[in-house]
C-alpha cells in the first residue's frame, strides 16, 4: 500500500468524518468511501467544515492522505491494510490548513519527536457463528499502519505515538499506546 | 487486581448483546453499574424478547464473569479491563434461560489444551485523549491488562484463537485472535 503520507499545519482542529450509514466504508476504495462519506453527510455538519476560522490553534498532525479536493482534506492516522476498515476520519476546509508536506520513509535515525511509521499487529475478533477451520479463515491479523510522532523511548516496552503536537504549548494529544511486543516496524518519516 | 470469579454457564439460548440507550454513545467496555443502568433503559421489545423463555434447548456454553444481577437478569462478560474494572461486550440473559452455572478455577500447575476453557491475560493497545508534554503523556499512558475468558480454539505461529460461547458440533461464537506476543499468560481453567 503506497498511500500518501503527509504533515499538515492546520490552524484549527479537524473534524470526525462518519460514514452517513453504519458499516458503511470497508470496500477497498477508501478514497470512493469518503467521497461518499462526505457526499451523504447532513447539510449542517458540511457548514461546519466551511465555517469561518476564528482562532489559530497552531497545531501538526501527521496522517495518511485518503483525499483531497479543492475545499477539503480527509485524513486518517491509522490503516488497516487488508481490510480497509476506516477509523477516526478526519476533514478539515483547506481555509484551516496552513501547509502540507508529504513525508516519507527514510533512514534517518529513530529518536523521541520524530514523525514515524509504524506497522504492527491488533488483536482482532469477530461475532460469526461458525467451526474453528472457518473461524481461523475469517479472523486473520492485516498489516495496520499508523503514523505519528514517536513520543516514548525508541527502545522502550510501550510505544507512544501521538497525532497532534500543540506548537504553542509543546503539548501533545490523541495518543496511541501500542505494546512494543506486537511491533514490526517502525520507519522515520522526512 | 482481585481476581473476579469465573463461571461456566449453561445456557439455553445465546444471550443479547446489551446496547446503549438511545441517543448515547456505545463505549468499548462499561462497569457493572453501567450495565444495570442500560438495560433499564432498554427498548421494552429488547426486555420482552430477553425474558422470554425458550422451550428448546439450544445447548450453548458460555465462559465469563456475572458481572450483575436484576429483575432475573445476569449480565454476563467474558472480558475485564483493569485497572478501571470494566466489562466488554456485555450481554443478558433470563435466569430462566440458564440451565446449570459452575464455578472455574484458575489452574496453578495445568497447560491449556485446545478446547479447554482459560483465562488470558493481554496487553490492549488503546488510544488515549489525554494531552500534555511527553514526560506528562509517559506518565499517565499505560497500557491496561485485560483479562479474557473463552474456550482456546487453536494455539499456533497464527496466534492465539479464543470464542468466549461455545454451541453445538463444536461450533463457536464471539471469536478473537491475539498476535502470540501480545499475550502475557494462557491460565488454563478447572
Amino acid at each position: 500500500m503506497k498511500r500518501k503520507i503527509a504533515k499538515i499545519s492546520l490552524y484549527s482542529l479537524p473534524l470526525t468524518l462518519k460514514p452517513p450509514i453504519q458499516g458503511a466504508g470497508t470496500t477497498i476504495d477508501i478514497s470512493k468511501d469518503v467521497r461518499y462519506w462526505l457526499d451523504n453527510s447532513d447539510p449542517e455538519f458540511v457548514s461546519k467544515i466551511s465555517a469561518k476560522r476564528t482562532e489559530d490553534r497552531d497545531m501538526e498532525t501527521v496522517a495518511f492522505i485518503l483525499e483531497e479536493t479543492k475545499d477539503v482534506v480527509i485524513y486518517c492516522s491509522a490503516i488497516d491494510e487488508g481490510s480497509a476498515l476506516l477509523k477516526r476520519v478526519r476533514i478539515v476546509s483547506k481555509e484551516d490548513v496552513k501547509n502540507i508536506k508529504e513525508i516519507k520513509p527514510s533512514k534517518i535515525s529513530l529518536q523521541v519527536g520524530v514523525p514515524v511509521k509504524v506497522q504492527w499487529r491488533d488483536t482482532i475478533g469477530n461475532y460469526k457463528y461458525g467451526s474453528v477451520e472457518n473461524i481461523i479463515k475469517d479472523l486473520k491479523f492485516e498489516n495496520l499502519f499508523s503514523v505519528g510522532y514517536l513520543i516514548s523511548e525508541p527502545n522502550s516496552e510501550t510505544l507512544l505515538l501521538a497525532r497532534y503536537i500543540d506548537n504553542y504549548s509543546g503539548k501533545y494529544r490523541e495518543v496511541s499506546v501500542i505494546p512494543r511486543s506486537v511491533v514490526k516496524e517502525i520507519l522515520v518519516l522526512n | 487486581m482481585k481476581h473476579q470469579k469465573i463461571f461456566k454457564i449453561y445456557l439455553r439460548t445465546t444471550p443479547r448483546y446489551l446496547l446503549p440507550p438511545k441517543g448515547e454513545r456505545d463505549k468499548p467496555s462499561i462497569d457493572k453499574d453501567t450495565a444495570v443502568i442500560w438495560w433499564e433503559k432498554s427498548s421494552p421489545e429488547f426486555i420482552s424478547k430477553v425474558k422470554k423463555v425458550k422451550n428448546k434447548d439450544l445447548k450453548v456454553e458460555a465462559i465469563g464473569y456475572i458481572i450483575n444481577k436484576k429483575d432475573d437478569i445476569v449480565f454476563l462478560s467474558p472480558s475485564v479491563v483493569t485497572p478501571f474494572e470494566t466489562f466488554q461486550h456485555v450481554k443478558v440473559i433470563s435466569r430462566d434461560n440458564i440451565s446449570k452455572i459452575e464455578e472455574l478455577k484458575i489452574s496453578p500447575d495445568k497447560k491449556a489444551q485446545v478446547g479447554d476453557p482459560v483465562m488470558l491475560e493481554w496487553e490492549d493497545p488503546i488510544l488515549s485523549f489525554d494531552t500534555g508534554t511527553m514526560e506528562e503523556l509517559k506518565g499517565k499512558c499505560k497500557i491496561p491488562l485485560t483479562f479474557r475468558l473463552g474456550f482456546l480454539i487453536s494455539n499456533s505461529d497464527k496466534g492465539i484463537y479464543t470464542s468466549s460461547l461455545s454451541g453445538k458440533r463444536k461450533y463457536y461464537l464471539e471469536n478473537m485472535v491475539n498476535p502470540r506476543k501480545s499475550i502475557k499468560v494462557i491460565h488454563s481453567l478447572i
